[in-house]
């Protein structure tokens, strides 16, 4: 099913209309914090990007949960100010954010700031934005505010989580992306199943280099799907466990099908753990293959020493 | 270890059917891919391995040696969290556990024989594919080691003396009827054969 793949994979990539959206929206968040921090213009220095739009894995269709995450640099003099309050800076400073944001964006957008972040829901409910103030160290990594417990300050590194990404998919010839946006699908068409996104990244990239370290052609994307879910049944907790054995059952259903010459079948499995972006096939090839596979019946025992 | 010689019908054969698999004259081995569409009990699965078959017969048995070389069912296993044994993959050589020596016999009663060879080497294939994919066996396997040969031993009389000198070796010693028997009895029940 190589041409089904190969349409799969180009359906849940975002169209370039939804992603210059995307980007009008995150870069003038961004640039109206700068602008209430800093004298100089803003050139995009002070933005970091990160998540599903810096390695391109957000999918279509858009839905309110698909967040674009970003980090806002603040300099070492506001970290300060912050860090010096007696108590909670961290709120302080979010709130601060929040109130700079206020500004900017009218009634009909949604801000609200708590734990870690400021998120800037639109009134079209398309590329939310959630901003985390962060102070840049030498080392490359991070601080960013946590509100929880009477504030703190936690490290945060974007940059690994970006480079081990575009490390794999480097060397898997683009096959990280691909199954970190259909098993995102997953996810996103299975109504209760809780797995972040930044968790299922990481579980592909350990899988891909374990299994398919040089990437594999569309024509094996359904053995990759199904060697993920497999490896992952005996890696996740019992709530997660019951979607993955459904996808996982499907899966095998849709192979079934594919090995016995009926994409059509094969496509509605797919379409059950991926939703309708899943291209679906009117009809089987007419020539039955089924005579063409060898039946055995008495075959031997393996048996090791 | 005694050296596999390929007629010129089983070179026809290799070029006619299985033009994936090549004959590397270097360390006298057939080397490539070995592809198959197979059925058993309803159950079509079509899958490709990487194999080389080492024209050399393996201990006690008339029929060479096999690995899988691209790693397939080695990954399989790490990732169902289980040993390459359970596989039937040879943890100490990466050979393929294809079938008890005195079963040989039985599927090659003509001694060697390429195609059945290969067709034996597919259908072993598809039952590691078979787990693979549905995590339980297509059909049984031999008990582990000398296990195996005891279940041989309840299974046909014809495996007697096999399973008599497989033992006596394992035990290091002569065993008679009597004390056979019992060595049996007891490894049944402890190991519920």
């Amino acid at each position: 099913m190589k041409k089904e793949f190969t349409k799969f994979c180009d359906n849940l990539k975002l169209t370039t209309l939804q992603n210059e959206d995307a980007k009008t929206k995150y870069t003038g968040v961004v640039k109206k914090l700068h602008d209430s921090y800093y004298e100089s213009n803003f050139d995009g220095s002070t933005k970091f990007l990160f998540g599903s739009h810096k390695t391109n894995t957000n999918i279509r269709p858009i839905t309110e949960h698909q967040d674009v995450d970003v980090l806002f640099k603040i300099s070492e003099e506001t970290f300060e100010k912050f860090d010096n309050y007696e108590s909670n800076g961290q709120s302080a400073l979010l709130q601060e954010l929040k109130g700079y944001l206020d500004e900017k964006y009218t009634s009909t957008n949604k801000i609200s700031g708590w734990g870690k972040v400021v998120l800037i829901k639109f009134s079209d409910n398309t590329h939310n934005v959630e901003v985390l103030p962060a102070y840049e160290q030498v080392n490359g990594t991070f601080l960013i505010p946590n509100t929880e417990n009477g504030g703190s300050w936690d490290e945060f590194n974007p940059r690994e989580q970006v480079t081990s990404f575009q490390n794999s998919n480097f060397k898997t010839n683009g096959l990280t992306a691909d199954l970190c946006r259909m098993m995102k699908s997953w996810v996103q068409n299975t109504e209760t199943l809780n797995y972040s996104s930044y968790i299922l990244m990481q579980d592909i990239i350990m899988f891909l280099e374990e299994e398919y370290e040089e990437g594999v052609d569309y024509c094996e994307y359904h053995n990759v799907i199904k060697n993920f879910l497999d490896g992952l049944k005996n890696n996740c907790d019992s709530v997660v466990l019951k979607h993955v054995t459904t996808a996982h059952n499907r899966v095998v259903k849709a192979i079934e099908f594919i090995d016995d010459d009926k994409p059509k079948e094969a496509s509605i499995e797919l379409i059950k753990i991926f939703g309708s972006l899943f291209p679906k096939i009117s009809n089987n090839p007419i020539k039955e293959s089924r005579g063409q596979s060898r039946v055995f019946i008495a075959p031997s025992a393996p048996w090791r020493k | 270890m005694e050296k596999v010689i390929l007629t010129n019908k089983d070179l026809g054969l290799l070029k006619d059917n299985y033009s994936s698999l090549k004959i590397n004259v270097s360390n006298n081995s057939i080397v490539g891919s070995i592809s198959f569409d197979l059925t058993y009990k309803d159950k079509r699965i079509k899958d490709t391995y990487q194999i080389e078959i080492l024209l050399t017969c393996g201990e006690n048995s008339i029929l060479p040696t096999v690995k899988e070389i691209d790693n397939k069912i080695i990954k399989m296993a790490k990732r169902k969290k289980i040993e390459i044994d359970d596989l039937h993959l040879n943890s100490k050589d990466g050979t393929l556990c294809l079938i008890i020596p005195p079963k040989e016999k039985l599927r090659y009663p003509n001694g060697f024989n390429l195609q059945e060879f290969l067709d034996h080497i597919q259908e072993h294939l598809y039952w590691v594919s078979y787990f693979d994919r549905y995590g339980v066996q297509p059909w049984k396997e031999q008990a582990h080691g000398i296990d195996g040969y005891i279940e041989l031993y309840r299974e046909d009389f014809c495996y007697r003396r096999e399973v008599r000198e497989k033992l006596e070796n394992s035990q290091g010693r002569k065993l008679q009827r009597t004390a056979l028997r019992k060595l049996i009895k007891e490894r049944i029940k402890e190991k519920k054969l």
